[in-house]
């Protein structure tokens, strides 16, 4: 019985393996080669060895380009869900004549091409005379984020939301009291996610924080200039950090939302 | 004052700082691109006199014609081998695998999300290139005696974008999948429909809507990407992207550059009211 | 000699430590309109899923038309089913939903037609069979949704909660058409719901079940007038339980001690064995007649009017649990009020306990 169960299910297994296989297989290797001991990350493993890990750490501008991702992600994410917070609550909420055709000058960024948004902001702030600068970078995250925490916060003020911050208007809140102790509260599982989406967005950009940037840089514009020496088991050593960083925080998140989901 | 006690005032002022924002840094940069694509660049200076020059450059050197014919390329085969990778993918998962175990099968399909978007092209370099794991399992199986490299080419390309794509795809397909309600498969059985059947007539028709949405945004990413093919294509022959980058760093030509990405941004404009055509007609 | 449709043989059904259904034994009549009523989690749906071919059932075995349904699948089966939320293909119009399972049977393209458009016929949605799915309200899903599955021609057709998603007064409109079309058609139709009403207008059988068995089966007078089990007389309508003693034996009645009298009630039970009574409410009257017997005094504590009567709360000396009693739309009944209640013994169901 068990083993027809099997032969009838092969098919379907195999399939799962070798996708699976496919999608893991480089990352493996990423991983693997970081503990190598020689110069070069291919065959034969010589490790295991932490020293490239030790290189990555004790790299000033590695580090430097760390603090930098960071802190570019967190501010731009927040002035994006703010805005993208005020902007569907006033389309959502209040009655502005035009609201779908503003709704759709509010996404239109989701349809662009990064590499566009990029080489307008650059050709922008050259012609402005506004230096390149980590400043210039989140406002390019903000110009991508926004639209999509607006989406999503759009997509939640649906009919339900409306009534209860109905009811709240007629039992004696005022309008900023609904928005703060009615509509952010039951929002805040959206306004999280946004913001969560955003900093991941804004930590993984490229082509954005390439152009407009100058002496100060993101994470990974400095692996990308790194990559061009070639085959290097730092780079592998950071990318394995960043790797099983990003995992281990989606890890906490998923487990974080779905325990406060239970209660 | 008056007008904004009012509550459409009210409005108007939770609005203005997205949409200033929006207009300020989207709109008008797309506006002074357009304009910069008309001008041109002689010798290092910027002549600004509008002519459609940089257009007819475009259609007369094969360099830049090429570059856009490649990406068009590259960008529908690995559409087309993500989506037929993903869909059976989705399927199993969906279908097949006990919903305790869907939540975790997912989470390990997008484990290479977590890896930086730079680095993943990287670590298929660590695969395909000469003295890489393919090639040095090939020299211990023995295929061939010596090192061989698979990277740098349009099929190392390919398979970076595929990669990250099936990962894309399966996530939307998979989405579509679950929420089918369960009694459509039922029914469908239920008037006589084997699994092929059903599949055809019902599940596959269902599914298609939210197929294109995924497909065309694997187009979008996909054609406008500029990393994967710069790490893993080689430099035999250039993808769009990779020729408006170059115009700006090497020869500091923003009006042939800007062009380039109009021309980009035409071309992705003209898939997606494609797409909304089909999804429409679909729809009524 | 009516012939049999659908025979359940010792049916048990389990999913890991839960037992969803214990023993069942059925047997339905061709043609006729059977209603398995229950409360939710009764078992009456995954009966129903065992019938359509959509669950195996751990024991027992199922037969149409004296044949044996084991590992026929639901597509091979000659049943058809309504599903609650109709399941209507969103991406074919009226016509295609009807059509496709004709379609799947390789029915030609002019014959299928012609079944088609006399199904929308019967269905009254002629004018609209180009609609798509989204345009059409509830009670026109309902419609196509039985149309798709009559069209196929099944021996039975199953309906689980058809009604469930309809307002009120559609609801029982439907349940008229829903007869009416059953009885031109002929097909034997099992009808799965809760509700005692909907049940009663429609069904020439009604199947209580409760807990994974069968409680009742019956006409919808029988299982009313004479319910077999305590649960039925509760959950078909309202009922008065009273419990009581056997105390004596005489031809077709027994004498049961009560809390407060002494009653005469049909039935065989031997002496000494502890049973319960049910008077449904508009049984008890205030006037005495010939036969019926007095069940003693109280005063009335609540009191509605419901259009054809008025539902009252009687409080009885010596009584645990006070009685209802539906009085006639004249006698309009005062808070407070003394009544004296009799019955007819005819109309005084034995229980067990």
């Amino acid at each position: 019985m068990a083993s027809s169960r099997l032969f009838r299910n092969f098919p379907a297994i195999s399939y799962v393996v070798l996708i699976y296989g496919f999608i893991f297989l480089p990352v493996v290797v990423l991983v693997l080669f970081s503990f190598q001991d020689s110069r070069i990350p291919i065959p034969p493993f010589d490790g295991p060895s932490l020293k490239w890990y030790g290189a990555i750490l004790d790299d000033r501008r590695m580090m430097d380009a760390l603090f930098n991702s960071v802190t570019v992600g967190l501010l731009s994410s927040m002035v994006s869900v703010v805005l993208g917070f005020l902007a569907a609550y006033s389309l959502a909420r209040l009655n502005i004549p035009g609201a779908r055709f503003f709704q759709g000058l509010l996404i239109a960024p989701l349809t662009v091409s990064y590499l566009i948004i990029a080489m307008g902001l650059l050709i922008t702030f050259t012609e402005l005379g506004i230096p390149k600068s980590l400043l210039t970078v989140g406002i390019g995250h903000v110009v991508i984020n926004m639209p999509l925490c607006f989406a999503i916060l759009y997509s939640q003020m649906g009919e339900h939301q409306a009534n209860v911050e109905r009811a709240a208007r007629d039992l004696g809140a005022h309008d900023l009291q609904v928005m703060l102790l009615v509509s952010v509260p039951m929002l805040w599982p959206a306004l999280f996610a946004s913001f969560v989406l955003s900093v991941t967005f804004s930590w993984d950009e490229f082509i954005i924080a390439f152009m407009v940037s100058r002496f100060d840089v993101t994470l990974p514009v400095e692996i990308w200039s790194m990559l061009r020496s070639g085959l290097n088991p730092k780079t592998n050593a950071v990318g394995s950090l960043v790797f099983m960083v990003s995992f281990v925080v989606v890890l906490l998140l998923d487990v974080l939302i779905s325990r406060t989901r239970r209660l | 004052m008056q007008a904004l006690t009012s509550r459409s005032g009210r409005g108007w002022a939770l609005l203005a700082p997205a949409l200033l924002w929006t207009v300020a840094f989207f709109f008008m940069p797309l506006v002074i691109m357009g304009a910069y694509s008309l001008w041109q660049r002689v010798g290092m200076r910027l002549v600004r006199t509008v002519s459609g020059s940089n257009y007819e450059q475009f259609l007369a050197k094969s360099y830049f014609l090429d570059s856009l014919i490649n990406s068009l390329e590259v960008t529908a085969i690995v559409t087309v081998v993500s989506v037929l990778l993903a869909y059976p993918l989705a399927w199993i998962l969906a279908v097949r695998v006990p919903t305790r175990w869907q939540h975790i099968a997912l989470i390990l399909a997008i484990l290479p999300f977590w890896t930086s978007y730079v680095v993943r092209s990287y670590s298929w370099l660590l695969v395909l290139s000469e003295g890489g794991i393919i090639s040095n399992f090939l020299l211990d199986v023995g295929i061939t005696d010596a090192p061989v490299s698979f990277a740098n080419n349009r099929g190392a390309t390919v398979v970076g974008f595929v990669h990250f794509f099936v990962m894309l795809l399966t996530l939307t397909i998979y989405a579509n999948l679950v929420q089918l309600p369960e009694s459509y498969r039922k029914a469908a059985a239920d008037l006589g429909a084997g699994p092929v059947r059903s599949f055809i007539h019902v599940i596959l028709p269902l599914t298609l809507p939210g197929v294109v949405v995924g497909a065309f945004l694997t187009f979008v990413l996909c054609i406008g990407d500029y990393i994967t093919p710069q790490i893993l294509g080689g430099n035999r022959e250039l993808l769009l992207p990779q020729t408006i980058m170059l115009q700006i760093s090497r020869r500091s030509d923003f009006p042939m550059a800007s062009a380039l990405a109009m021309i980009l941004m035409m071309v992705i404009s003209i898939v997606y009211v494609a797409c909304a055509r089909w999804l429409k007609l679909d729809r009524v | 000699m009516t012939e049999e449709s659908v025979r359940f043989l010792d049916i048990g059904m389990r999913f890991g430590a839960t037992v969803a259904l214990v023993g069942i034994n059925l047997s339905i009549t061709e043609g006729s309109y059977v209603v398995l009523l229950g409360p939710s989690g009764g078992g009456k749906t995954t009966l129903l899923n065992i019938l359509g071919g959509f669950l195996e059932p751990t024991s027992g075995r199922i037969e149409i038309k004296g044949e044996d349904m084991a590992g026929v699948p639901a597509a091979k089966r000659p049943t058809a089913t309504v599903f609650q939320d109709y399941a209507l293909f969103p991406h074919m119009s009226i016509e295609g939903n009807v059509a496709f399972g004709l379609k799947m049977r390789k029915v030609p393209r002019a014959a299928r037609e012609i079944r088609v458009s006399k199904a929308l016929a019967m269905v009254k949605l002629g004018p609209v069979a180009q609609n798509r799915v989204h345009e059409l309200s509830g009670g026109q899903r309902q419609r196509v949704a039985l149309a798709r599955s009559l069209v196929v021609e099944p021996s039975v057709l199953l309906l689980d909660e058809p009604l469930g998603a309809l307002d009120l007064k559609l609801r029982r409109q439907m349940q008229d058409e829903l007869k009416a079309i059953q009885k031109r058609v002929g097909t034997t139709f099992v009808h799965v719901t809760h509700d005692q009403e909907e049940a009663m207008a429609i069904a020439d059988t009604i199947v209580v079940m409760n807990r994974g068995s069968i409680e009742d089966v019956g006409t919808p007078e029988r299982v009313y007038l004479r319910p077999a089990t305590r649960f039925t007389a509760n959950f078909m309508g309202e009922s008065n339980i009273l419990t009581g003693r056997v105390t004596e034996v005489s031809g077709e009645f027994v004498t049961v001690a009560t809390a407060n009298t002494n009653m005469a009630v049909r039935g065989t039970v031997p002496v000494d064995y502890e049973v319960a009574i049910s008077i449904r409410p508009e049984h008890l009257h205030t006037e005495d007649k010939s036969g019926r017997i007095q069940l003693g005094t109280g005063y009335v504590t609540e009191y509605g009017f419901r259009g054809t009567h008025h539902q009252c709360t009687v409080r009885m000396e010596r009584f645990d649990t006070p009685l209802r009693v539906r009085l006639p739309q004249s006698k309009i009944p005062a808070s407070g009020e003394q009544l004296t209640l009799y019955v007819d013994p005819d109309d005084a169901v034995l229980l067990d306990r």
